[in-house]
């Protein structure tokens, strides 16, 4: 160790420990390249070896070739990939958005006042247990084979996240805030407005993103189901024409959309966030 | 004494309360509607005595409902056994999370729903296929909360096993693990319903016994009691798998029983 | 005080860290250098943030020094070990263990065998007159009573030296009180050598056989008192109040 001679701070040597740190940063990176690396070779190699044969598995490389053809190449499921996207897109984000909609205002209501969620908990409960996709085939027997069907039940797996999270968020405001704001003469609806809900807020958009992810999971379940364009109904075709190429590209897709979508949520969530600091 | 009782018994009774609340919501609602629409629940009753009598596609109702627990269980077994430890060790081990993170983020973003088709293609529409699905739900749900627990261990518990000399070895088995116990609970509960909707939508997808085959069955034979009555079913089973990780959680750990 | 029976001793301790987002890395004790007798209480003083839970982590091996180094008996220390103990201000006991099993934990560590660790864990529970909790988990107890439990569970495992770090820092005054009370006269009774670190001047005096007062960050050690005070202390003897005036007027710690 050196000393300054005049005894100021500073006297240790801290560059090397410094661009040990970074070092050490810099290696833990490289595993994780390596082991994706590896991870894609021994996936290539077990398809070039035939481990698994070329009509239960394709090997990466060939996966970007596909990915490439399907925006141009409508057979042999009958669309370019963009169409199935976009149909399964719209039709998710529709079922979402009404669900945000209505669930968080009534999740919020039912928190608030005991009326509300007298009249609601019970239909709630009896719904709440059973999986959203158990609702598939009653749902299409009211509503047929078509966009009502699954827009409808998209709707059921988006909604029960949505008012759990903004109930559970609003039950949980500071009593202090809002004995605070009925001191300060504030009305009750007043208080619900400038209390619990800026309060529940952080709880709802977990709720949103939870109900995001139902979504996209149920929307999946319906178009192996009942559907003629989507990206469900891409692997499932995929399945039947034992084509594992079309099934991976469409698996990857509907993982990279949904990862996107989270991704944007948490975007709108933090700017959001960030806003409400500022004011 | 009273009082107590009456806290543990208050839950219950408002849970019946609600539950016969739908029931005669239900009821009225049904007397507005096409009865071939939505079936009242007298007639969803009626179904359910005739199934519980006559066999389902050559099967009794319970057995369906066997089959379909079979499925889950293994496949839930599958996924403690090997993603209760990986998360462990990524959330212990820097040089394993740089490992196993950057594919298991890849994967991640997938519902395991998306995985049915190719799963057919690899394991055939037989049991395969679906213990496959439910253990792809289970597996990652374990994995992520094991390894979140993990991580958010509070790093004192660990400095004082240290400050007492624990090893390494002791400090994960004997701090870090029970530490978490309760983010891995949630993760079990968790993957077991996750589970328990994946056996649904793979029974869905192709089955020829199993409470999804049930609903199926009631579509291709347009009897809207019959699917009804697979509902209930598969929510009453869910409920059922739920309550019991939950009491094995109290009897797990005990010293949350006053907390919750 | 002579170099032989120096029981602690720190040479030129400096301890730097770095900070995420900063070039420079943050100094946070400078060149310390103390040393402790075999069972002399001393208390380490300071303000928050001056190093004095880094100082007590380098002794305890929980972290490695930058420069500098400790020596235990004339040993450098590199490691945690049996021989040191310390007691937490949060109290970092395992909410799933029993009063009894968290006592016993140094004990179980070391492989001791059930039997005895229960024997041993029951006297210090004892001691610190938790007698009666012994299969209570610490979320049913209040603060002082979980910091009856940390301070059992330090002496449980015998070690020559205490750690304390700020260890009644989170307890109101009235609980505080006690807790010096019982914490002297256990130490007293079963007399070991005693780090104990504070940020309350009264808290010193009436613990502390010698002060070391020590500067915001970086740490440095400014100024060191040896209190003179026969047991038991009073918080109201003009003595106590002269060493209080002397110390309060010589740092600017306005508590």
């Amino acid at each position: 160790m050196q000393t300054s001679p005049d005894g100021a701070s500073s006297p240790v040597s801290l560059e090397v420990e410094k661009t040990g740190y970074l070092a050490a940063a810099a290696r833990e990176h490289w595993i994780s390249v390596v082991s994706l690396i590896l991870f894609l070779v021994i996936w290539e190699l077990i398809c070039r070896f035939e481990i698994i044969g070329p009509y239960q598995l394709v090997p990466p490389s060939e996966i970007l070739g596909v990915f490439v053809d399907k925006l141009s190449e409508p057979n042999p499921d009958g669309a370019l990939l963009q169409q199935h996207a976009w149909a399964s897109l719209s039709l998710a984000l529709a079922g979402f958005g009404a669900a945000v909609c209505i669930g968080v205002p009534l999740g919020l209501l039912m928190g608030w006042y005991k009326p509300v969620n007298l009249l609601v908990r019970p239909l709630f409960d009896a719904v709440r247990p059973i999986p959203p996709i158990a609702w598939i085939p009653i749902a299409i027997l009211w509503l047929g084979i078509g966009m009502h069907a699954k827009a409808f039940i998209i709707f059921l797996a988006a909604f029960v996240p949505c008012v759990i999270n903004s109930y559970t968020g609003i039950r949980l405001t500071n009593p202090v805030l809002i004995r605070v704001a009925r001191i300060y003469g504030a009305s009750n609806f007043e208080t619900f407005r400038k209390i619990g809900v800026p309060s529940a807020i952080p709880m709802v958009f977990t709720g949103i993103k939870l109900s995001l992810n139902a979504a996209w999971t149920t929307l999946v379940a319906a178009e192996l189901l009942a559907a003629s364009q989507g990206l469900g109904y891409m692997i499932q075709l995929g399945r039947r024409l034992a084509r594992p190429d079309i099934i991976i590209v469409g698996m990857l897709a509907i993982g990279l959309l949904g990862a996107l979508m989270s991704w944007g949520l948490t975007r709108i969530e933090a700017r959001f966030a960030s806003s409400r600091r500022l004011s | 004494m009273i009082g107590r009782l009456g806290k543990r018994l208050m839950p219950a009774a408002l849970t019946t309360g609600s539950l016969l609340a739908f029931v005669a919501f239900w009821q009225v609602v049904s007397l507005y509607t096409n009865p071939d629409f939505l079936p009242s629940p007298g007639r969803v009753w009626d179904e359910a005595v005739r199934l519980f009598h006559t066999p389902v596609g050559g099967k009794d109702i319970l057995a369906h409902v066997g089959y379909s627990l079979r499925r889950v269980l293994t496949a839930y077994l599958w996924a403690i056994l090997l993603g209760l430890p990986l998360g462990l060790c990524m959330g212990w081990n820097r040089t394993c999370e740089k490992i196993v993170s950057p594919i298991f983020e890849l994967l991640r973003p997938i519902p395991p729903i998306a995985w049915i088709p190719i799963a057919i293609l690899w394991l055939g529409v037989a049991e395969g296929s679906k213990v496959f699905i439910c253990f792809v739900g289970s597996f990652v749900i374990l994995v992520l909360n094991s390894y979140t627990g993990m991580r958010y261990v509070d790093p004192l518990l660990i400095d004082a096993a240290r400050s007492f000399g624990a090893s390494r070895r002791q400090q994960f088995f004997n701090v870090a693990v029970p530490a978490c116990l309760p983010s891995i609970f949630a993760g079990l509960q968790n993957a077991l319903s996750m589970a328990w909707m994946c056996v649904l939508a793979a029974e869905l997808v192709g089955a020829r016994e199993g409470v999804g085959f049930i609903i199926i069955q009631g579509m291709d034979l347009n009897r809207p009691p019959m699917i009804l009555v697979g509902m209930i079913l598969i929510g009453i089973v869910g409920s059922l798998l739920a309550a019991s990780l939950r009491w094995a959680e109290r009897a797990l750990c005990p010293w949350r029983r006053e907390l919750v | 005080m002579t170099e032989q029976t120096a029981k602690i001793e720190c040479r030129d301790l400096s301890k730097a860290f770095h900070v995420p987002g900063q070039d420079q890395r943050l100094l946070v004790l400078d060149r310390v250098s103390l040393t402790v007798r075999e069972n002399e209480f001393l208390v380490v003083l300071g303000p928050g943030q001056c190093g004095k839970t880094v100082l007590l982590n380098c002794i305890a091996g929980l972290i490695e020094p930058s420069a500098g180094q400790v020596l235990l008996d004339g040993t450098p220390v590199t490691r945690p070990g049996p021989d040191r103990a310390m007691v937490f201000q949060r109290y970092a006991l395992m909410p799933w263990k029993t009063v009894e099993h968290n006592v016993a934990f140094g004990l179980a560590v070391r492989g001791v065998p059930m039997k005895e660790r229960r024997e041993i864990a029951h006297r210090y529970i004892d001691l610190v007159g938790l007698k009666g909790f012994e299969k209570a988990y610490p979320e049913q107890l209040s603060g002082g009573m979980k910091q009856r439990v940390g301070i059992a569970r330090a002496y449980a495992n015998a070690p020559d030296i205490l750690l304390m770090d700020e260890p009644f820092g989170a307890l109101d005054a009235q609980t505080r009180y006690a807790m010096e009370q019982d914490l002297r006269s256990i130490w007293e009774k079963d007399k070991r050598t005693v780090i104990f670190v504070t940020n309350n001047i009264e808290e010193a005096i009436y613990l502390g056989d010698r002060i070391l007062v020590m500067s915001v960050l970086p740490g440095r050690v400014k100024a060191e008192y040896a209190i003179d005070i026969p047991s038991p202390r009073n918080y109201t003897d003009p003595a106590f109040l002269t060493y209080r005036k002397q110390i309060s007027n010589a740092t600017d710690l306005s508590l």
